[in-house]
């Protein structure tokens, strides 16, 4: 492979050590820096499950095709292991720091046996009340097959010897998520402090064993492969067939043994034979495992001061509370930029649906919803107001497999029409379509986004909704859904660009469009936000549209296969990347086009997977002030000097700071304070016009 | 106008009627209001769009369509929805004669898909939908059991396209879609659809048409046809050449005489990859076309699925359709062909929607097309149009008597135009010889019912009546029986009034009592000659309407 490629495995790894970096910054409220540390654990717990699991099972089959990269499988998991070593280094160091800063401020986890002998004795018989009988110890017998361990979940481990006959053996003990981590610690005053409940559950599971002693203990926990997937050729029954996929999952192979602190040689022995795994598959923790239970230490009640100030979601200028949002659709298209402004139109545009006697229908993919998610509520009564609502609920969305199941039997039981996604893709395109009746004529409202119809990551991750009734999009998401439905063949749409057909050749096409400007002497510039940069085809097409002379800013969050660099193939490309509070998400697209600039919003990232295996959507946006608020997000994001990095040749990231002289500007604060005025604005606006009641008919 | 290769099945005549002049489509009410006296200009109608939608569906040869549209105030339709399957019809009826049990099926599962959607739009799937089917589907050994099938699954009633809607369709495309293109500015410019089991072609002149042909030559026809030679690159394409040779003669003798010097090309397939074949004026080279479809000879169908973006069932029919389109055009010797880049199959749906209740220039385009036959018999057109002018005033005049609508009197115009076309084999028996050549022959716009009742209604302009033992007659359904009887009633009664053959009755004033029908003939001073004439061919006015014609005196 000629082309410059960063291996992707390895980029998401400097993606979320980017994260971590804002977990290490010392401007940052100290208990969101604990949220960024939980973060990069619970991605990490995902990384190993689906990208050291299929890179496992490869290494398994034996299989050495190289990556772009020009890596084998099994040089990638031993890269992918040197570089986490380092990264967990990191990431309990910090731990450290962070737990003695939090101390004085009076959020202490202290060891359990530098505590008072009251407070100990309080936590045992909390422990003999509520901990230990929730417990079911599994013996483990040389003879007959290992137990079956629970994945990610906690374990301690514990040697016990006979009283009697000084005869040995080993349990283990799983230790319920129900319980949660911490077990509180009488206090006096406002500060509050708390034990890890292994800490707890290891002095005192004795009481479980009579006759017996525990000799030593120690905690650990394994990751299983959920790289399983549905064989989807096979598949008569997706629904059943998932199931079975979420049970294999649970005795999947063991790719990750995290041991706790201070577990013994003989211990581990024993780990590694219940499991399976050898020392390739084996990081010691220095300190408590699963930094991800830290997001609940993030979210402890008070300690306010050590969190951000919140920023509420503002209300749309574009969309009056005192008229129907598809009133609001209807005089022109919506943009919404979340989370700064609120998802609650799209959510209101349902609700109304629900009950509106001139909706006919509703159509909608589902990819992952939220717990307990309205969304899911309005098409549930708009199925029971008599409206055709139909709902792609794709199953295949990974980790969301379970409630998505549930979420579709719901639906189903009331009267909803479902469809288990598409045979061989996933369905990843974020759509709505609502078909009104409006005097004697069918009008679509359509809502296109880059985001999931999720109401909770919607307070927390920045995606753009377009809310539209222009006809040629209807007609184009009324084509989306019959094909996804499995009624029509997918015909030749006249706005919207789907993937896998489409997308990624109109990407190419606009690429070398704007190359061939470039050659001819006119100013080209392409700007592309995504969350993952590592298509080869996508990556090639940027390098020769650079040597062609196109500016090229990529505002890339996460994997970034590109490399930038010095070459003539890399010197017109610039990579950044921005973590800050909210999860950067949203996907635009923009080619100058000659002054006439293409701009795009999309479901989609610019990934092998997205382009060639998912069912997406590319959005063009053609209303004008649409379009001037989609560049000016672009921009924006490109003048942070706080919180955004750049990303260097090597696939690592160089944080960016103010030049000397120059402002602190951070983009999503910026954003925020916009999306405020704006609200304001408006509301002093409406405030200063009063709007009468008049008789119905006048 | 010459008619080459009667590829429908004579069953189809016997076919009923869809409704069309009185009730020309569920989104329309039409109120007849009289014809005109002196020419067959269309029945003046009050049009009331109904504003709901709508939706049409097509059973193709390759896929099953359905376009659910919106109707417009002012009568037009606007695309709501459009859906699209794959089906192998054309395949199967090719291979095997006949729909098999597992295309049924599927086409019922279409349907019943589509079923669905069109109930998201508010519309019930039933009789009242216009629903067509491919033509080729007549040659299907069970197309009635397949037509009840469908019928009885998804409750629509689902009617074959004949040859006159598919040159109406045809007519529509051109004059709707491609009117403005620069090629049918060209002086003469043909107009070529390959169909799945047809090819035909229309010359436009001036923008009109002036010859209509057609030939047994079509995509899925020639694929199966070729099927067993499990041949591809050069010898593949020499295979099709081959099985399309003697009509692509026929093609050359056809146009022998007024060379085309534009082609444009419009069919399901030869549409769908436009997009690989065109310039951004949708034209393409000879050159162009021949190395596609040399390229597309050399692939699997899966290749071709998945280099030019299409199903498999266009994959299948590809080949032949770019093949014969190319041999069609180094035929014709045009070094360029047009290929509108629109989509074939919802244009094809939305002008089903208005084919059935055209009147204007597409009647227009059908007296053209009759009188270009009626020439081609040399027969006296002053007669003949005079006879029409006489035949119209009465049918306008006795409008509640005979109770028939707009399509009638066109059906009555052209056989006013044809009736004495027999005389060009013999004077004697001239009006069998009139029935003979009509019903032989092919008239734009009018399908194969149309034509069959144009033809009797010339074969009655004399001599003896509708009789059950006339073969033709007899097979028609009892309501077709009855139009002919009724309008060859009239036609008599024109011919009689034209009985000295120089136009002299100019002006007729219509009368009816209770028993009789007055004719006054205000200028002609002596009528003797026609009341001699009357008391020949009134007789049939008699029977039908149980008046009998009475020539008045003179005043």
């Amino acid at each position: 492979m000629s082309m410059p490629y960063v291996n992707r495995e390895l980029s998401w790894i400097e993606f979320n050590q980017r994260v971590l970096e804002q977990a290490q910054n010392p401007r940052l409220p100290l208990l969101e820096r604990v949220k960024f540390l939980a973060i990069t654990a619970s991605n990490l717990d995902e990384f190993f499950q689906v990208r050291v699991g299929s890179l496992t099972l490869m290494r398994r089959s034996a299989r050495q095709r190289r990556d772009p990269s020009g890596l084998t499988p099994i040089q990638q998991l031993q890269a992918i292991r040197r570089r986490l070593l380092r990264f967990m280094d990191d990431q309990y160091q910090l731990l450290d720091e962070l737990l003695l800063s939090l101390s004085p401020l009076g959020l202490t986890l202290p060891r359990l046996s530098s505590l008072p002998a009251s407070s100990q004795e309080k936590l045992a018989a909390y422990f003999h009340a509520s901990i230990g009988p929730l417990l079911t110890p599994l013996a483990i017998d040389p003879d007959s097959p290992p137990p079956l361990i629970p994945a990610l979940q906690l374990i301690l481990i514990a040697r016990l010897a006979c009283d009697d006959s000084g005869a040995t053996r080993h349990v283990l003990i799983p230790l319920p998520e129900s319980l949660g981590r911490r077990v509180a610690v009488e206090t006096p005053g406002e500060a509050q402090s708390f034990v890890w409940i292994e800490d707890l559950a290891a002095r005192h599971i004795g009481s479980l064993f009579p006759g017996e002693t525990v000799a030593a203990t120690a905690t650990f926990r394994v990751t299983r492969n959920g790289d399983i997937a549905v064989q989807e050729e096979d598949a008569i029954d997706l629904a059943g067939e998932m199931e079975d996929v979420l049970a294999a999952r649970k005795t999947a192979d063991t790719i990750r043994v995290e041991l706790g602190p201070r577990m013994s040689r003989e211990l581990a022995k024993v780990v590694h034979q219940v499991c399976s795994t050898g020392p390739d598959e084996t990081y010691r923790c220095p300190g408590p495992i699963g930094l991800a239970a830290l997001m609940d230490l993030a979210f402890t009640p008070g300690f306010d001061h050590l969190r951000d100030p919140d920023w509420p979601a503002q209300a749309s200028p574009d969309i009056s509370p005192a008229e129907t949002v598809f009133e609001a659709i209807a005089r022109r298209d919506v943009l919404l930029h979340h989370p700064y402004e609120s998802f609650e139109p799209v959510l209101r545009m349902l609700d109304e649906a629900a009950v509106d006697p001139d909706v006919l229908s509703i159509k909608q993919v589902l990819y992952r919803t939220a717990r307990n998610s309205r969304i899911i509520d309005a098409l549930i009564r708009a199925a029971e107001n008599g409206k055709h609502v139909t709902v792609l609920v794709e199953l295949k969305a990974r980790f969301d497999e379970a409630r998505n199941l549930n979420r579709a039997e719901e639906l189903q039981r009331a009267g909803v029409q479902i469809v288990y996604g598409v045979k061989g893709l996933k369905t990843h395109a974020k759509i709505c379509m609502i078909v009104r009746r409006e005097t004697g004529r069918l009008r679509r409202y359509v809502h296109l986004g880059t985001g999931n119809y999720n109401e909770s990551t919607a307070r927390l991750y920045t995606d753009i909704s377009l809310l539209t009734c222009r006809p040629d999009y209807g007609a184009d998401a009324s084509l989306f859904f019959n094909a996804v439905t499995g009624r029509s063949k997918l015909l030749r749409f006249q706005r919207l660009v789907p993937a896998p057909t489409e997308m990624k050749p109109r990407l190419l096409s606009l690429i070398a469009s704007e190359a061939e400007r470039a050659r001819r002497g006119s100013p080209a510039r392409i700007i592309a936000k995504v969350n993952s940069l590592q298509d080869p085809d996508i990556i090639a097409a940027l390098y020769d549209a650079s040597a062609a002379g196109v500016e090229i800013l990529l505002n890339v969050r996460g994997i970034c296969c590109l490399k930038p660099g010095t070459s003539k193939k890399q010197k017109n490309i610039t990579v950044i990347s921005v973590i800050d509070r909210f999860l950067e998400h949203a996907r635009i697209f923009s080619f100058l086009n000659d002054g006439d600039p293409e701009i795009f919003i999309a479901s989609a990232d610019w990934m092998g997977r997205n382009l060639d295996r998912r069912v997406e959507l590319m959005i063009p946006i053609e209303d004008a002030r649409a379009r001037r608020r989609l560049t000016k997000i672009l921009e924006t994001l490109f003048r942070d000097n706080t919180q955004a990095s750049r990303i260097l040749a090597d696939g690592s990231s160089q944080k960016l700071s103010p030049a000397p002289g120059e402002k602190p500007f951070r983009a999503q604060e910026q954003f925020y304070r916009e999306a405020r005025r704006t609200a304001k604005a408006r509301e002093h606006e409406r405030a200063m016009r009063f709007e009468p009641h008049l008789p119905h008919d006048t | 106008m010459c008619g080459r290769g009667a590829d429908i099945n004579p069953d189809s005549t016997i076919r009923k009627r869809e409704k069309r002049a009185s009730v020309p489509h569920s989104s329309y009410i039409l109120h007849c209001a009289g014809l005109p006296s002196r020419q067959a200009a269309p029945v003046s109608a009050v049009l009331l769009p109904d504003p709901s939608p709508t939706a049409v569906i097509h059973v193709g040869a390759g896929s099953v369509s359905m376009l659910i549209a919106d109707t417009l105030p002012d009568g037009s339709h606007t695309p709501v929805d459009f859906l699209e399957q794959p089906a192998p019809l054309g395949r199967d009826i090719f291979r095997h004669g006949g729909v098999t049990p597992e295309t049924t099926e599927r086409i019922v599962a279409i349907l019943r898909g589509f079923a669905a959607t069109a109930a998201e739009s508010g519309i019930t799937l039933g009789p009242q939908v216009r629903a067509v089917a491919t033509n080729i589907l007549i040659e299907a050994n069970n197309h009635d059991r397949f037509l009840n099938r469908l019928q009885i699954a998804c409750g629509l009633t689902i009617n074959p396209i004949d040859d006159g809607e598919m040159t109406r369709l045809i007519y529509l495309k051109t004059r709707r879609r491609l009117r403005d293109s620069p090629p049918m500015k060209r002086p003469r410019a043909l107009v070529i659809h390959v169909g799945p089991g047809n090819t035909r072609a229309l010359l436009f002149e001036n923008s009109s048409i002036s010859r209509y042909t057609s030939y047994r030559m079509g995509t899925h026809r020639t694929r199966e046809a070729i099927e067993g030679s499990h041949n591809g690159g050069p010898a593949l394409l020499r295979v099709i050449r081959e099985s399309g040779s003697a009509n692509l003669g026929q093609l050359r003798f056809d146009y022998r005489d007024t060379p085309p010097d534009a082609l444009v090309a419009i069919g399901y397939e030869i549409q769908q990859i436009a997009p690989f074949l065109t310039d951004s004026r949708g034209n393409c080279s000879l050159k162009n076309l021949r190395r596609i479809s040399d390229q597309a000879a050399d692939m699997s169908d899966l290749d071709l699925v998945q280099h030019f973006r299409i199903d498999y069932q266009t994959a299948e029919a590809l080949v032949p359709a770019l093949e014969i389109n190319l041999a069609i055009a180094e035929t014709l010797g045009l070094a360029e062909i047009h290929i509108p880049y629109s989509e074939y199959e919802k244009g094809l749906l939305l002008d089903l929607l208005v084919s059935s209740g055209l009147t204007d220039s597409l009647d227009q385009e059908v007296l053209r097309s009759a009188r270009i036959l009626a020439a081609r018999y040399q027969s006296d057109p002053s007669h003949g149009e005079h006879v029409a002018r006489i035949s119209l005033h009465l049918f306008e005049k006795l409008a509640r008597l005979h109770g028939m609508g707009i399509h009638d009197a066109l059906l009555l115009h052209v056989a006013a135009i044809l009736h004495e076309v027999g005389t060009f084999v013999s004077p004697r028996a001239h009006h069998k010889h009139s029935e003979y050549l009509i019903l032989n022959s092919e008239i734009f716009g009018l399908d194969r019912l149309d034509v069959t009742v144009i033809a009797l209604i010339s074969r009655y302009h004399r001599h003896s009546g509708p009789q059950l033992d006339h073969p033709t007659y007899a097979a028609l359904p009892k309501e077709e029986r009855l139009r002919v009887c009724k309008l060859a009633a009239i036609l008599r009664v024109a011919d009689a009034l034209e009985r000295t053959h120089d136009q002299r009755v100019r002006d007729i004033q219509v009368t009816t009592t209770h028993r009789s029908l007055h004719l006054r003939l205000p200028g002609v001073t002596d009528v003797a000659v026609e009341r001699l004439a009357m008391q020949g061919k009134g007789d049939l006015f008699q029977e039908v309407f149980g008046l009998e014609v009475v020539i008045e005196d003179p005043a």
